[in-house]
């Protein structure tokens, strides 16, 4: 490039060259004339003076017609080179001197004019008259060659020449000091624009060189460049973010042909931007559509935007599943429309909800066959409920009528130990006949939806003492400390659980004690809890949650009877009643039962 | 005092249960002649007179059944609703007695009609008590419809 004799350089040095010559030549020119002219009006003159002191000087001679003394007088002439010729006539025009003396014809004038001079044949031709007393007597011929002339131009000439030369040196090397000047900071510019479109590179800066008008444009350059980078650069950016999208962000123009294919796209759809720029997007991806798509595009014109799922196939033809979004965009000031598209891989999560539709079908079917699995166990639990109740407490009550019926109908033949067996017999099936009542009871409580009711618990306490003779004096003394609060709770349920912690506290007494029971109620956070305080053996702190277990019976049953399902009641049934219950107890120092529900006041 | 000596008809296929009762019946001294059947289809022939039942001589239309519930072939359920389609049987004091005390059959033998619904005590003792009672209450105080 710098090697390169560019054009600008050569046409910048041209003008400079051309200007310099030109003026030059017009200079030497007008110098070359104005001494032309000069010297020949310089010559006139010369000549004037000349002929003006031979005429003088040629007056005695022709007064005396001495015509040697008047050829003398013009040979003196000869100091004069360019003085071709001189002749002096007398009054009559006859040649009475001449210079020199054998002077060629042809070199005299035709004719004898009075006075004055005139360029002729390349010589100047003077007349001058000759006075004696103001009166003529001659004229005086003088004729001047303009060797002089041509010799002074032609020394001007080679003088003009060599100025010219020197002048055209220096004008060369200032043209070539001088075009640096303005075609380097356009050199500078051209250059830095080549390396732009060569490398498309924006960083490159043209170098300012000067601070005039060319200054300006590099700055002005440079500027468009700055900016034209960070366009570049927030171009570049945008691109890189379209490109670390895992979305594909497809343009294609209104035909389908695509126009922009990001990275995305690529992984999305396996082909690359250079192969699918270009093609028909239908056709390179094989959509299938879910509706028409003249009806997507009719939506699209009219809304402006159209989302939606389709199915394409990959490059390597696997078929997938994205979920779409097509926008609309009209450029601006044309008629063209293309279409942003951004799509994303939507295959997995379809699997995936295919797989939980089918899972949730398969796990429908499972929760229906174990509903039913569970409806046929409770059915038949129940089933072996209501068996319970009827046939198995039919064998019993048979041991029970034929054990008595036994002792009644035998008694004198029967001696005391048959007596005691048949006592055994009766007392082993009336036991089981009760274990089986609570178990009814227990299961009864356990199912069933029940409807809770704010539940007086004063009346329902009275109803279970007068019921029941063991709670009255003088096997027990239950007290009751007024007023009770009122429960949100179920009667029967209730009715249960008190019977069953009243029973407890009058059977596990230590041996003649008289039971005593202490029912009472608190608030306690808004809810009520019912206490039942009793002078029993109490319970070992180690037992307090074994004693809510059914069959949790912690006292020998030989020695206390029961169950051991009566707390599990209890527990039970208040939970159903959505409460708590609880002991307080040490061996030896009563048992505080409680039960915690909550308040029914209205 | 009514005192009524029409026959009494047990519903019964237990004959245990059978034996109990009839004990506990003589043993609070009902003199009512007590019939026995041991399932709901007998139960049906007997209330409608049907094959041998047609003697009433020897099968006399009762003033009260004890009906069982759970019976071969007709349950004590179905009995019970039979009994109470039959115009004739209006009257009929139907007394069920059973080892069920579950609420849902209480409920269906009264909403069925049912007179009364006793549960089989556990003890001869008891069943004593409850057939003095029976005999006190249904036998000498109530009024039985005799047309």
């Amino acid at each position: 490039m710098a090697q390169r004799q560019t054009s600008i350089q050569k046409r910048v040095r041209a003008v400079i060259l051309l200007a310099s010559v030109i003026v030059l030549f017009v200079t030497a020119g007008a110098f070359v004339i104005y001494e032309a002219i000069d010297f020949r009006a310089q010559l006139v003159r010369n000549l004037s003076t000349l002929a003006a002191v031979i005429a003088d000087n040629s007056v005695a001679p022709l007064a005396f017609d001495n015509k040697a003394i008047a050829e003398e007088i013009l040979a003196a002439l000869r100091a004069q080179s360019d003085i071709e010729a001189a002749a002096v006539y007398d009054d009559d025009g006859n040649i009475f001197a001449t210079y020199p003396p054998a002077l060629p014809a042809s070199l005299l004038p035709s004719a004898v004019a009075g006075k004055g001079h005139q360029f002729r044949d390349g010589a100047l031709v003077l007349f001058v008259p000759v006075l004696q007393e103001q009166k003529p007597i001659g004229t005086l011929y003088l004729r001047s060659s303009f060797r002089g002339l041509y010799e002074q131009l032609w020394r001007y000439g080679i003088i003009v020449l060599i100025v010219l030369a020197g002048a055209f040196g220096i004008a060369f090397m200032l043209s070539t000091l001088l075009q640096k000047r303005i075609s380097e900071p356009i050199l500078a510019l051209t250059q830095a624009a080549e390396t732009i479109t060569r490398q498309s590179d924006y960083s490159v800066r043209a170098p300012k060189l000067t601070d005039d008008e060319l200054g300006t444009l590099t700055d002005a350059f440079n500027r468009m460049l700055s900016e034209t980078q960070e366009n570049q650069a927030s171009l570049a950016e945008q691109a890189r973010l379209l490109d670390l999208s895992t979305d594909a962000i497809i343009v294609r123009d209104l035909q389908g042909v695509i126009q922009f294919w990001n990275r995305g796209a690529q992984e999305v759809y396996g082909w690359t931007g250079a192969e699918a720029l270009g093609k028909q997007k239908h056709q390179l991806l094989q959509t299938e559509f879910t509706e028409p798509l003249e009806q997507i595009m009719d939506k699209l014109q009219r809304q402006g935007r159209w989302a939606g799922e389709l199915v394409q196939r990959r490059r390597d033809g696997t078929r997938i599943h994205v979920s779409t979004r097509w926008v609309l965009d009209h450029e601006t000031g044309t008629n063209l429309a293309r279409v942003l598209i951004t799509d994303n891989d939507i295959t997995l999560q379809k699997q995936a909800e295919e797989l939980m539709k089918s899972e949730a079908k398969r796990l429908d079917a499972l929760v229906e066959q174990r509903t039913a699995t569970l409806q046929e166990t409770i059915g038949e639990l129940e089933a072996f409920s209501y068996s319970i109740s009827h046939d198995m407490r039919a064998p019993l009550r048979a041991m029970q009528g034929y054990a008595k019926a036994l002792l009644a109908d035998y008694d004198g033949r029967l001696d005391a130990e048959a007596k005691r067996y048949l006592d055994r017999i009766f007392r082993g099936a009336n036991r089981l006949d009760l274990l089986i009542q609570d178990v009814l009871a227990y299961s009864r409580v356990a199912k069933g939806e029940i409807d809770l009711h704010p539940v007086y618990l004063e009346r329902l306490v009275d109803d279970i003492i007068s019921a029941n003779p063991e709670f009255q004096a003088p096997l027990a003394r239950i007290s009751v400390e007024v007023p009770l609060h009122r429960v949100l709770g179920h009667d029967a349920y209730l009715t249960q659980c008190v019977t069953n912690l009243l029973g407890n506290a009058v059977k596990f007494v230590p041996p003649g004690v008289v039971p005593e029971v202490c029912i009472r109620t608190e608030r306690v956070d808004g809810k009520i809890r019912i206490w039942f305080e009793d002078n029993g053996i109490g319970i070992d702190p180690l037992h307090h949650q074994r004693i809510f277990q059914i069959f949790g019976q912690v006292h020998p049953e030989k020695k206390y009877g029961g169950t051991g399902i009566g707390l599990a009641i209890v527990r039970k049934a208040v939970q159903r009643m959505n409460g708590e219950a609880g002991v307080e107890s040490e061996e030896n120092h009563g048992s505080r039962f409680w039960l915690l529900l909550n308040g029914g006041e209205i | 005092m009514t005192t009524t000596n029409r026959a009494l008809l047990l519903v019964e296929d237990n004959e245990d249960d059978v034996f109990l009762m009839k004990r506990a019946l003589k043993a609070a001294h009902v003199i009512n002649e007590l019939c026995v059947v041991e399932d709901g289809q007998e139960a049906l022939d007997y209330l409608s007179g049907a094959g041998k039942f047609a003697d009433r001589d020897s099968y006399p239309l009762p003033a009260v059944v004890f009906l069982d519930l759970k019976l071969p072939y007709i349950s004590g359920h179905d009995v019970l609703a039979w009994i109470r389609r039959q115009k004739n049987l209006d009257s009929l004091v139907v007394i069920v007695l059973t080892s069920s005390n579950e609420a849902s059959d209480l409920s269906r033998c009264y909403a069925l009609g049912a007179n009364s619904y006793l549960v089989k005590p556990p003890t001869p003792d008891q069943l004593e008590d409850l057939a003095r009672s029976f005999k006190w209450y249904w036998l000498e105080y109530n009024h039985f419809d005799e047309s």
